[in-house]
């Protein structure tokens, strides 16, 4: 539903410059003959420039905007999607343009068209160069970064080109005025992203106490605050960027595992270059840590038996829930791990189940039982149909729960996943 | 812990595995290992004796949970007996009961499992 909605809110934000743009001028004039091309690019690029701010806002991952759409998860995919659109449009309002000035189309895409029309070619370019980049090539971090604030520049471009070329926009006050707020809301957007975050906006600051190795590829860290504590909810995740030499100041996201009360902890398991480096981390560091982001959050209903499914290192909303338990919700807590010495918290769980006896927690080990299916969940407690069912874990791993549930009738509201593979 | 629990062949459909002394996380390759002895071909019911139980925590419980799920891909039931108050109270507490059959004899266990008769041996 929230979804839907941010959708919709996109779409309107898109497509409000269509409103504006028919109340300048006669359409019988902007659509017969060759006007119709001039008419359609224009369109396009006033779309494109409002979906591109639009996205940069939508970047900025500020929380009021993460919960608006459902998640970051969601964000992420609409933002992709949006970028997708931005890039379509772009290269719409390029080729009816050049096809509308016929024999000296060449001319408008050399720097002898004047500043104005020039800008446009050049967020064109630097436009669809970086987004067919990211999409088609799996880029480093750091290339990220650089590319999304390159990309801010050809946006800044794009909107001087919009506004400044001789057309509707130039005859229009009222869409002058609404792309111009747009810029000044993706440029926002683009600072609090670049700026922010050296200056230390919407941060929390946290010092590393404890780093400790629970096997070659996992770690947990234990964090303190310097400064304003981070108020979260069990389940919920965090950026964290740590200050240490030889790690990357880079923003990553990591579950929170402990409870909402007392020290901070953190489970990073080892899967690319930054993780790898964070296994290195040493107690005294600073950590800068953003959030808290996720509606992966415990339904406490003590009247039907809630279903968890961690796959490994997926265990660490499961314990922050479990570390805030109070013992009044029944919970049959699956613990997936391809061998026994990967269940790194599964002593930790069976004392929190030895306090409250309604918290099952079953041990599964790939390795001799193979993969957890329904039919398992079904054959130890045949009710799970009543309660909620919550995983998360590999993307593989949710869609065979989901798959499995959906085919028994269970509906998709009761089923809950929390995918780590998107971060 | 013992260092095994025995494994009756009760019938040809049922077997019984004895547990005896404490059931915790530890006790995970005894317990397994009995039932892979239990686990054989026309076996359709898994009779747990808790007669000489001496304590059980959230561990054990886990471990049950686990053999249930085996018993389940096999297409065997898993029934209980010789449990005491506490322990019974236990099983209802941590919904156990839900999936594993409690009875009080063992006779009552094989007879529910279809087992009982001329060839209990």
């Amino acid at each position: 539903m929230r979804r839907r909605s941010a959708w919709c809110v996109i779409a309107a934000v898109v497509l409000f410059p269509l409103v504006p743009w028919l109340m300048v001028g006669s359409l019988e004039d902007r659509f017969s003959g060759n006007a119709t091309l001039k008419s359609v690019a224009n369109l396009a690029a006033f779309f494109a420039v409002a979906a591109w701010a639009a996205n940069l806002v939508l970047a900025s991952r500020v929380r009021p905007i993460e919960r608006a759409v459902g998640g970051l998860e969601q964000l992420y995919v609409l933002h992709r999607r949006v970028g997708v659109t931005v890039v379509v449009l772009a290269a719409l309002h390029a080729v009816f343009l050049t096809l509308h000035a016929g024999g000296s189309a060449l001319d408008l895409w050399l720097p002898s068209a004047g500043w104005s029309t020039f800008s446009g070619v050049v967020a064109i370019v630097l436009l669809i160069g970086f987004v067919v980049a990211s999409l088609v090539g799996r880029l480093s971090y750091q290339t990220f970064v650089l590319v999304q604030r390159l990309l801010g520049a050809a946006f800044v471009l794009g909107v001087f080109h919009a506004i400044a070329v001789r057309g509707t926009a130039a005859s229009s006050l009222a869409l002058t005025i609404y792309l111009a707020c747009l810029t000044a809301a993706g440029v926002a957007s683009l600072g609090y992203r670049l700026i922010g975050a050296r200056l230390g906006v919407g941060r929390h600051h946290y010092r590393v106490d404890q780093v400790r190795p629970l096997d070659e590829d996992v770690v947990e860290i234990v964090m303190a605050p310097v400064a304003r504590p981070l108020e979260f909810q069990a389940g919920q995740f965090l950026y964290a960027a740590f200050h240490q030499d030889g790690i990357p100041r880079e923003s990553h996201p990591f579950t929170i595992a402990s409870a909402p009360a007392g020290e901070l902890r953190i489970a990073v398991k080892r899967f690319g270059d930054f993780t790898s480096l964070v296994m290195h981390l040493r107690p005294g560091a600073e950590a800068q840590l953003e959030g808290p982001f996720g509606s992966f959050s415990l339904i406490p209903d003590p009247a039907h038996v809630q279903t968890w499914i961690a796959g490994g290192i997926g265990i660490t909303p499961f314990l922050s829930w479990a570390r805030s338990l109070d013992g009044s919700i029944p919970i049959d807590l699956y613990y997936c791990t391809p061998r026994a010495e990967q269940a790194h918290f599964l002593n930790e769980l069976f004392v929190i189940a030895d306090r409250y006896p309604r918290f099952r927690v079953i041990p599964i080990r790939k390795s001799s039982l193979g993969r957890l299916s329904v039919d398992d969940i079904e054959a130890v407690n045949p009710n799970v149909s009543n309660g909620h069912v919550f995983v998360c874990g590999p993307q593989v791993m949710i869609d065979n729960i989901r798959t499995g549930f959906a085919a028994r009738g269970m509906p998709p509201h009761r089923i809950h996943s929390e995918n780590f593979d998107f971060r | 812990m013992p260092e095994s629990f025995d494994v009756r062949e009760v019938s040809d459909a049922a077997r019984v595995i004895d547990i005896s002394g404490d059931v915790t996380a530890q006790s995970e390759d005894v317990l397994m290992a009995a039932y892979d002895r239990a686990d054989s071909q026309g076996v359709t019911a898994v009779v747990l004796n808790f007669s000489a139980l001496d304590y059980m925590n959230s561990g054990g419980i886990g471990l049950l949970v686990m053999l249930l799920v085996r018993a389940q891909r096999n297409g065997q039931k898993v029934l209980a007996f010789g449990l005491s108050e506490h322990y019974r109270q236990i099983f209802e507490l941590t919904r156990l009961d839900e999936a594993i059959g409690i009875y009080d004899t063992q006779d009552d266990a094989l007879a529910a499992a279809g087992s009982a008769g001329p060839d209990v041996r």
